[in-house]
């Protein structure tokens, strides 16, 4: 059936709109072009005039804070439920089968080749799928940490090439990716301190609650003071000793070191990010700096904020190497007395996903003194990050860094 | 939709603000540019464009990806708004246009035939009729596909084509007009 004007004019335009030049669509339609041409042109022309109409920064700063405050209103207003998992695990196996498929019935290099694909072209969704798949099967969250990080430096390089290329429109996008995956990552990163807490905990309740009675067990009282003394921080039980140390410590001292490497990762990968997003900024075009700008401050907050906590522990250091032990709620250096023992742990809720404004809080002691704010502004929706959070934890203050 | 934004949607449906933060990051600056070009005036864009993600913060939960993208369902709360805008006001004569545009030129003559252009092409727009005004904006300043705009204005893909042609020979007329004196 032949086409109307109106439909190859679409047609052109669409084409015009995915990367072809004006003179190659023309070419499809040669008797229609001496009309079509100066349309198409009027088209682009409109386009791109209007693309440098942006909105006032401090409007939009201004306008995602409102927003934040309204989605927290609705939330308090929401009865508590868990965060449906469901679509996102039916989803990650759904795009996992997509991927299994797109292997076993298309060529193998479809899948590779779009590993290297950009924000403008056509195999990039293929590209975000099978990351997509990829992030499904990282079930560690040090896993999930080292992929963010390899994502959002990948995002960065993408960025890179979309800004020389004056692609404003796949900058922006792309840099919300970027800013996604940061904030991905210094998740996983909290929740490994949420986990390393929580052990560490476990870890001094059980020190103090497996003290043997002394009619049942030996040893005499001295070990009592000796869990004690491990109980506040002290050097671990030796090998000898009747009780035998907790395995609970092993654990929590593994934890501490996949925490600290995690640290490290999101703290070198940001740096990186950072260097190559500042590199572009004054070949991207005009329109595309804010939101470079914006995520580039993102990742100088993340980085900020993922800066390992220094505890200050005026007891004898352990000598094997192991962390220091810290029980949460014992201030190092205060006499410890009964009123100094953290609350009795009471059952942990699920553990739901911190929203953008919310950091994962372990319990607070009565006794413990309110960290200082930390030293980050808020700046609503533009990629930065929430108010009033003092992300450093219990286990040091802001003062602590040196 | 792409299955990334899709994904966001699906967790900002679910709860998760930093989903929706991504998806109000990603169409903000399109959603203010379709408005501004529909109500001409800065400060009234501005609070059109907030009303515009605060009612879809309240509706998402009732979205259902499956009937429409989430960027056409995004502007058709952008366009009920500026229809329902227009209606409350009555028409005046067009205000100084402020400047709601990156200024990318330093030099004082460009920025000048910059800002001369601008106020050329609202006023153009400005006098499309109603219907091609709206899938003019849609189309090329919001950056919607055919499709896409003919969910958001509910009408045909036949009619959207048919409006975007004529009203791309309309501007084409004025601007000629315009340049011819």
């Amino acid at each position: 059936m032949a086409k109307n004007l109106e439909q190859i004019f679409e047609e052109c335009l669409e084409r015009v709109f995915q990367g072809e030049s004006i003179e190659s669509c023309l070419m499809s339609y040669p008797n229609e072009a001496a009309y079509l041409e100066p349309l198409l042109r009027t088209a682009i022309g409109v386009t791109n005039r209007t693309s440098m109409v942006q909105p006032d920064p401090s409007f939009k700063a201004r306008a995602g804070m409102r927003i934040q405050a309204a989605w927290q209103y609705a939330a308090q207003q929401r009865p508590t439920e868990k965060p449906s998992r469901s679509f996102a695990w039916q989803r990650s196996w759904a795009l996992a089968l997509t991927v299994v498929v797109l292997l076993l019935f298309s060529s193998v290099g479809t899948a590779f080749a779009s590993s290297e694909a950009l924000p403008d072209e056509p195999l990039y969704p293929v590209k975000l799928a099978t990351e997509q798949v990829a992030l499904a099967f990282a079930f560690s969250e040090e896993n999930k940490v080292a992929l963010h990080a390899r994502l959002g430096e990948e995002r960065t390089q993408e960025i890179a090439v979309m800004a020389r290329e004056g692609k404003t429109d796949y900058v922006v996008a792309t840099a919300a990716r970027l800013g996604h995956q940061m904030e991905q990552a210094e998740f996983s990163v909290r929740a490994l301190e949420m986990k390393e807490a929580a052990q560490r905990a476990s870890v001094a309740v059980s020190l103090r609650t497996t003290q043997p009675a002394p009619a049942m067990t030996a040893p005499a009282p001295a070990s009592t003071a000796q869990s004690d003394e491990a109980a506040a921080g002290g050097a671990p039980q030796a090998a000898d000793e009747k009780t035998s140390p907790p395995p609970a410590t092993d654990v929590a001292a593994a934890t501490f070191r996949k925490t600290e490497r995690a640290r490290e990762l999101v703290q070198s990968s940001t740096a990186k990010n950072i260097a190559v997003l500042e590199s572009v900024m004054e070949q991207a075009p005009s329109a595309a700096k804010p939101a470079l700008n914006r995520v580039i401050n993102q990742a100088k907050e993340v980085q900020q904020r993922t800066i390992p906590p220094q505890v200050i522990d005026d007891k004898p250091r352990s000598q094997n190497g192991k962390p220091p032990q810290v029980t949460p709620g014992i201030i190092p250096g205060k006499p410890q007395t009964t009123s100094d023992q953290p609350e009795p742990l009471t059952p942990k809720p699920p553990v739901e996903p911190p929203r953008l404004w919310e950091t994962p809080k372990p319990p607070l002691p009565v006794d413990e003194p309110k960290p200082p704010a930390s030293t980050t502004q808020p700046s609503g929706l533009t990629g930065n990050q929430p108010s009033g959070s003092n992300l450093i934890g219990p286990f040091g203050t802001s003062d602590d860094k040196k | 939709m792409s299955s990334e934004e899709e994904r966001l949607v699906r967790e900002a449906i679910a709860g998760n603000q930093a989903a929706f933060t991504v998806l109000y990051n990603e169409h903000f600056d399109k959603v203010y540019r379709y408005v501004y070009f529909r109500v001409s005036a800065r400060s009234e864009a501005e609070d059109i464009t907030q009303e515009v993600f605060l009612k879809a913060l309240q509706s998402i939960g009732s979205f259902k990806w499956r009937e429409v993208p989430f960027a056409a369902w995004l502007f058709r709360i952008a366009h009920n708004l500026v229809i329902d805008h227009m209606r409350k006001k009555s028409k005046h004569k067009t205000a100084p246009l402020e400047e709601a545009w990156a200024v990318s030129v330093e030099d004082p003559v460009a920025l000048t035939e910059q800002r001369s252009e601008m106020a050329d092409l609202t006023a153009a727009l400005k006098r499309l009729p109603p219907a091609q005004q709206e899938v003019i904006s849609l189309r090329f300043i919001a950056g919607m596909p055919i499709a896409e705009v003919a969910r958001i204005l509910k009408k045909s893909e036949g009619t959207v084509k048919a409006l975007q042609f004529n009203g791309t020979a309309s501007l084409r007329k004025l601007f000629s007009g315009e340049a011819n004196g």
